[in-house]
């Protein structure tokens, strides 16, 4: 029996900044297992530690994790470059049910660097484009610059509505300024046969609820991606609790049926 | 397999594990407290000893003379030996090579209590019952062999009957002792049980000595329910997430947490990792790690959790309401020892009972 805590050798490939605080990680990995969309590794850095970080394409050739700098690891994390090695393991926790929603249409809305975690979903719907009615994609930033992954853009928005919103504009900007939950109202969707797919900021995302469930939208066909400080990502650290669940075992992507009593709950 | 026995049998049953391979942890006396401790002879047990437990309190007195066990029990419980304060679970080399370096086991509990045994099998569901099976714990956890006691010495703290573990021995023993007012009874249980069991001397027991084992379970029995009503208690709990009678109840704590360590059940942990000073070797480790600090639910440094309420609520949350959907179980005992080891005395029976505002 293998220990859950041993890593994988991970070679660093490619390096694409995305902005000056975001880059996109291409990795190496021999006989990775499968993964789905939503799921999220735990990436290892020589003598400094761990974090997780979700899977940003379903690509199987290359791995791929979009990594904020954030704190120590990913300060390490940043020094690295091509041709370097780090440890990775996983894929751990929940995936958005794309296969159970066939059929249905889909509103995917990311808030910021969410993006990464709904990106694989998209891919995914890409990929299986006539199994889904009209699908959406919502992605609000604080800036120009937070919008993610740019030169996919026309790309997605060919096979996808793509609605892009910010926050504070930068000269330059002619898109919609506000929030992502404004975006909604150009949304056009049989809510009763809608699912609705969403990681951004907890703000964000019980704002996205809300208006979902106005819409017509049930409960048990919100999905959210909950983030909370995961450090074994294996449920025995007891870190990531949210209520009664462990956000790397139960999570990330919960129901909102299933998260309800706690999702407004503060300091939860 | 059941026999009567004297009381110094006990203290052979310790060389008898040893001389077996085992490596026996026992209840014994130390820094003014009943520890729970690797010994090397029989002679180490106890004897005559007692406590006096309250809320904030632990006293040793006087105990019947001879008496193996009436105290309850100390800090310590057999957590610190299958999940130990601290535990090496990797060690990594810079070209990311690595090594398990898994622990050795073996042990042998002796005179654990029903709370204690209960506390095994909740560990036990936590480290071993999810997708990925925890190997150091698995590792420690192989081939042990446990001595259980009958407890007909409750505290005043204890409620292990309201939270359906004790005091009465249920399971999980490979051996059940029950000290009588003279001798003692001892039941093999398993296998592994009946083959000690054999080598130790005895009888048949009388009728009135089955009587007297009976008559104590009993009296103990009365004194550890009626502290704390557990129906839907989980649900109850949630629906009081809000209350604003969390900061009362936490008003005096001292985010210290004494109670997750003295807890058999608190598991939690940190991991980080320890350099060699030249850099050639990088050590993962896992040390337990106490809810209470604001720094434990933080992302990116920023805290989740800032107030003491906050704090408080989640270790009470964790305990009797979470717990029962993560692991199908409470994760309290009812042993009571977060009651004895908090600072300021807070009683969490008392906590439960103003939430839900029924006591």
């Amino acid at each position: 029996m293998g220990s859950p805590f041993e890593l994988r050798r991970a070679k660093i490939v490619r390096v694409v900044e995305e902005n000056p605080r975001t880059r996109r990680f291409l990795l190496q990995v021999e006989n990775f297992p499968p993964f789905r969309p939503g799921q999220f590794n735990m990436l290892y850095v020589y003598a400094q530690g761990e974090v997780p970080i979700s899977i940003s394409s379903i690509r199987r050739d290359l791995l791929e994790h979009t990594v904020r700098f954030a704190g120590e690891v990913t300060e390490d994390l940043f020094r690295l470059g091509e041709g370097d090695f780090i440890g990775v393991r996983g894929p751990y926790g929940s995936c958005f049910p794309l296969e159970e929603c066939t059929g249905m249409d889909i509103l995917l809305v990311a808030g910021g660097l969410g993006l990464a975690e709904i990106k694989p979903a998209l891919e995914y719907i890409l990929e299986h484009r006539e199994r889904y009615g009209r699908v959406y994609l919502l992605i609000g930033a604080r800036d120009p610059s937070g919008l993610l992954y740019r030169e996919e853009h026309p790309g997605w928005s060919r096979k996808v509505e793509l609605l892009l919103t910010v926050d504070r504009p930068s000269e330059g900007w002619r898109g919609h300024v506000g929030l992502v939950t404004d975006l909604l109202d150009a949304v056009e969707v049989d809510p009763r046969r809608t699912a609705g797919m969403m990681c951004g900021p907890e703000v964000m995302m019980i704002a996205t609820v809300k208006c979902l469930l106005k819409m017509g939208v049930s409960a048990e066909r919100i999905f959210l991606s909950m983030e909370r400080h995961m450090k074994c990502a294996v449920g025995t650290c007891g870190h990531c609790q949210f209520g009664y669940t462990f956000v790397c075992r139960d999570g990330p992507v919960f129901s909102y049926s299933r998260i309800q009593p706690l999702l407004s709950v503060r300091e939860l | 397999m059941l026999i009567r026995t004297e009381k110094e049998e006990l203290r052979k049953l310790v060389d008898l594990l040893r001389d077996k391979g085992f490596r026996v942890v026992a209840p014994v006396l130390s820094e003014g407290v009943i520890r729970y401790r690797e010994v090397s002879h029989g002679g180490e047990l106890p004897s005559g000893v007692a406590e006096k437990l309250s809320r904030g309190s632990y006293r040793l007195i006087d105990g019947k003379e001879g008496s193996l066990f009436s105290y309850t029990h100390g800090p310590d419980s057999p957590k610190g030996y299958l999940h130990p304060p601290l535990t090496e679970l990797l060690r990594v080399k810079p070209d990311l090579s690595q090594e398990v370096p898994l622990p050795a086991g073996r042990f042998a509990f002796l005179g654990l209590r029903a709370c204690d045994l209960k506390a095994l099998d909740i560990l036990g569901r936590v480290f071993l019952g999810g997708l990925f099976a925890d190997t150091h714990y698995a590792k420690l956890r192989e081939g042990l062999f446990v001595v259980g006691v009958n407890c007909t010495a409750p505290s005043e703290v204890c409620f292990c009957g309201d939270m359906g573990s004790g005091p009465r021995i249920s399971g999980g023993a490979d051996l059940t002792v029950t000290e009588l007012g003279e001798g003692l009874l001892i039941r093999a249980t398993t296998p592994a049980g009946e083959r000690v069991l054999s080598g130790l001397k005895g009888r048949d027991p009388l009728p009135e000595e089955l009587e007297e084992e009976e008559f104590l379970i009993r009296k103990a029995t009365e004194k550890v329910v009626g502290h704390l009503k557990v129906e839907n208690l989980a649900q109850r709990l949630l629906a009081r997430l809000e209350d604003p009678q969390w900061s009362r109840v936490s008003e005096r704590c001292l985010t210290c947490g004494s109670c997750t360590m003295v807890c058999p059940t608190c598991f939690c942990y940190e991991v980080f990792d320890e350099v060699k000073p030249d850099g050639s070797e990088s050590v993962r480790l896992r040390q337990w790690d106490v809810c209470f600090r604001e720094g434990f639910s933080a992302i990116h440094g920023v805290p989740l959790r800032s107030s003491v309420a906050s704090r408080y609520r989640q270790w009470l949350m964790h305990k009797f309401s979470y717990w029962v959907e993560q692991f199908g179980s409470f994760g309290c005992v009812g042993c009571g020892r977060c009651i004895v080891w908090c600072p300021v005395g807070i009683d969490v029976r008392e906590s439960v009972r103003e939430i839900l505002s029924d006591g």
